[in-house]
């Protein structure tokens, strides 16, 4: 039951990232269209600069799932290296509370301001105007990708901090 | 809370945390969310949305993830190969020649490529085989990779620079420009120290010998290996530089010219794309997911008056204005250690940039300064990020003692580069004055 749950957190994390990871040729992309229809045709868009701003808003907040997942949000080793593995495992799993705490409030107060932005469909005030709610919408849901990833740690650390050996 | 407290609680259980081993994202935003709760309630706490959609909106930001994936195209594309093997004909029969070539390639990989570890890791698995093959000592080596690597946040375009240029409100452009003579006098320091301590301990950097020599008219084929990397610094910088594009453009530019290089060496492939995506997206994640979360700090930080507090304070020591720029290096060079990039801007420039402006110094030369700073924080332990790139690459019989001993001239190096800059300030401010003055 523990073990399947964290390979389902797992796929998840991996799955994520893997997604949309080429989001980033499409920005490119667009924006390639945007310097070549300016410059080769005098037609300069309204809306490549927001359009790819926007995917990649959105692209590098859902991308916290996988970053975390891959092991890479930096953290700094210098006591942990002279712990135990059980110890590391019981401090991690307090100190994993904090990130805990900081998703709820993005999910809620994140959830809030999308709700509210969607009820009155807000646009943006540029030129282009696209609608904002689907970028707020992203905190939330960001937020909640990146939960599987923490709760699956602290599930890990849990496992080590109770048996005295890491999850398989 | 008054100023002196919250600035002493917020760093200081941000510190602990950090060194408890929770991610620095997670960390600072933990702190700077938990203190707006206790000072406004949980009202304080919208800040978790309303700074992040900005940073989600921030088309400078934008710039980040395409000089990343460019340089990720870059690092597959052959093109270090090619110049290793012009430098190698050229420079091989000179003592400690090879090292030489390597901060050269690395110099032109830095013109390319925004980030540090795309010339490290290219030349660690190119170039530190052949020179520990030719008998090099290993401390000259890979001091050079490391070193010459490093140069990748100061030679524009840069990463770091974006990062600081929006926390600083200076133009990226401007920084740009800056970095580009301060960059070359850097690798030039290595490039005299390198050819100096070959000259008296030939068996650092021994000459190849006669029958190894490539004669030099079949070398000019070789030259070739120039012609794509000029175009692509030519096009990415001098886009940026004659105010043609963005630096956002000019990334979109110069990812889409890597990948063009990757194809026309015949090495693009699905499996290449992805690879090279998937660590786009993971370096950018990571480096983003920290501005977010500083952002929540310093929009508390902010808010209880720290960063005025710290100024005053400072100012109301009465010590010289350079005793204080001295001072603030001396403490970037030591977050730097254990610290990521990122974060020390994050949450060091809105603290003392006040004070350099008030002080009458140029944010854009203190953010030279700043970058040499890093570049310092990128060879040395315990968080010496250049140093874990080569750490997973190095060949059986170099060990991390090796790695470290190797580094402390180079650091040396950064340190009166960083002197004579500044003394002469025009080093940094005189090519932004000159291209941006019309």
């Amino acid at each position: 039951m523990v073990k399947k749950f964290v390979q389902v957190t797992d796929k998840v994390g991996k799955w994520s990232g893997e997604i949309i990871a080429p989001l980033a040729l499409l920005y490119m992309a667009i924006l390639m269209f945007e310097i070549i229809a300016r410059y080769f045709f005098n037609a300069p868009t309204k809306w490549a600069h927001e359009m790819s701003t926007f995917i990649f808003g959105a692209q590098f907040m859902l991308g916290g799932a996988y970053c975390f997942w891959r092991g890479s949000m930096v953290n700094v080793e210098i006591f942990r290296e002279r712990m135990s593995l059980r110890a590391g495992a019981i401090l991690d799993a307090v100190i994993f509370l904090i990130p805990l705490g900081i998703i709820i409030l993005m999910i809620w107060l994140g959830g809030e301001f999308f709700l509210k932005s969607l009820s009155k469909l807000e646009h943006t005030n540029t030129e282009f105007g696209p609608p904002l709610y689907p970028l707020r919408g992203i905190i939330p849901l960001a937020a909640f990708l990146l939960l599987t990833q923490v709760v699956a740690k602290f599930v890990r650390d849990l496992h080590t901090a109770i048996t005295g050996e890491p999850l398989r | 809370m008054s100023p002196e407290l919250a600035t002493l609680a917020l760093f200081g259980s941000m510190f602990v945390l950090v060194m408890l081993g929770l991610p620095l994202a997670f960390a600072i935003g933990g702190v700077g969310l938990t203190f707006a709760y206790f000072l406004w309630g949980f009202d304080g706490t919208k800040i978790v949305a309303i700074q992040s959609l900005g940073i989600m909106r921030s088309t400078i930001l934008l710039a980040l993830p395409l000089f990343i994936l460019m340089a990720n195209f870059l690092r597959e594309s052959g093109i270090a190969d090619d110049l290793y093997e012009l430098m190698y004909g050229l420079l091989g029969r000179v003592r400690g020649g090879l090292a030489v070539g390597t901060v050269g390639i690395c110099t032109i990989f830095a013109a390319m490529a925004g980030i540090s570890g795309a010339a490290t890791v290219t030349m660690g698995l190119i170039a530190l085989p052949s020179m520990l093959k030719r008998g090099y000592g290993k401390t000259l080596a890979i001091g050079s990779i490391c070193a010459g690597g490093a140069l990748g946040i100061l030679i524009p375009p840069s990463v770091v620079m974006i990062i600081y240029g929006v926390m600083a409100k200076v133009s990226v452009g401007r920084l740009f420009a800056g970095g580009v003579f301060p960059g070359l006098l850097l690798a030039t320091l290595f490039i005299i120290y390198i050819l100096i301590r070959a000259h008296f301990n030939p068996e650092l950097g021994p000459s190849l010998p006669p029958e190894e020599r490539v004669p030099l008219r079949k070398m000019l084929p070789k030259f070739k290996a120039l012609i794509f990397p000029m175009a692509i610094v030519f096009a990415v910088l001098g886009s940026i530089f004659t105010g043609i594009a963005t630096p956002t453009e000019a990334a979109a530019v110069g990812a889409f010219s890597a990948i063009i290089s990757t194809a026309l060496s015949r090495k693009l492939k699905w499996s290449l794309v992805r690879e090279a995506s998937t660590e786009t997206l993971r370096l950018t994640a990571m480096i983003l997911w920290i501005v977010i979360a500083a952002s929540w700090f310093s929009a508390t930080y902010s808010a209880v008056g720290g960063p005025q507090f710290v100024s005053q304070f400072i100012q109301s020591l009465g010590v010289s204005r350079w005793i204080v720029l001295i001072g603030i290096q001396f403490l970037l060079i030591i977050l730097g250690m254990v610290m990521e990039t990122t974060g020390i801007i994050m949450i060091t420039v809105p603290v003392f940039l006040p004070l350099i402006k008030a002080f009458g110094f140029d944010p854009l030369w203190f953010g030279i300064l700043f970058v040499v700073n890093m570049e310092m924080g990128l060879l040395t332990p315990p968080f010496g990020v250049n140093l874990f790139y080569l750490k997973g690459i190095v060949p059986k019989g170099v060990s991390m003692g090796d790695v470290y001993r190797s580094i402390i001239p180079f650091v040396l190096l950064q340190l009166v580069g960083l002197i004579i800059i500044m003394i002469f300030p025009q080093i940094a401010t005189f090519l932004p004055d000159f291209i941006f003055s019309r």
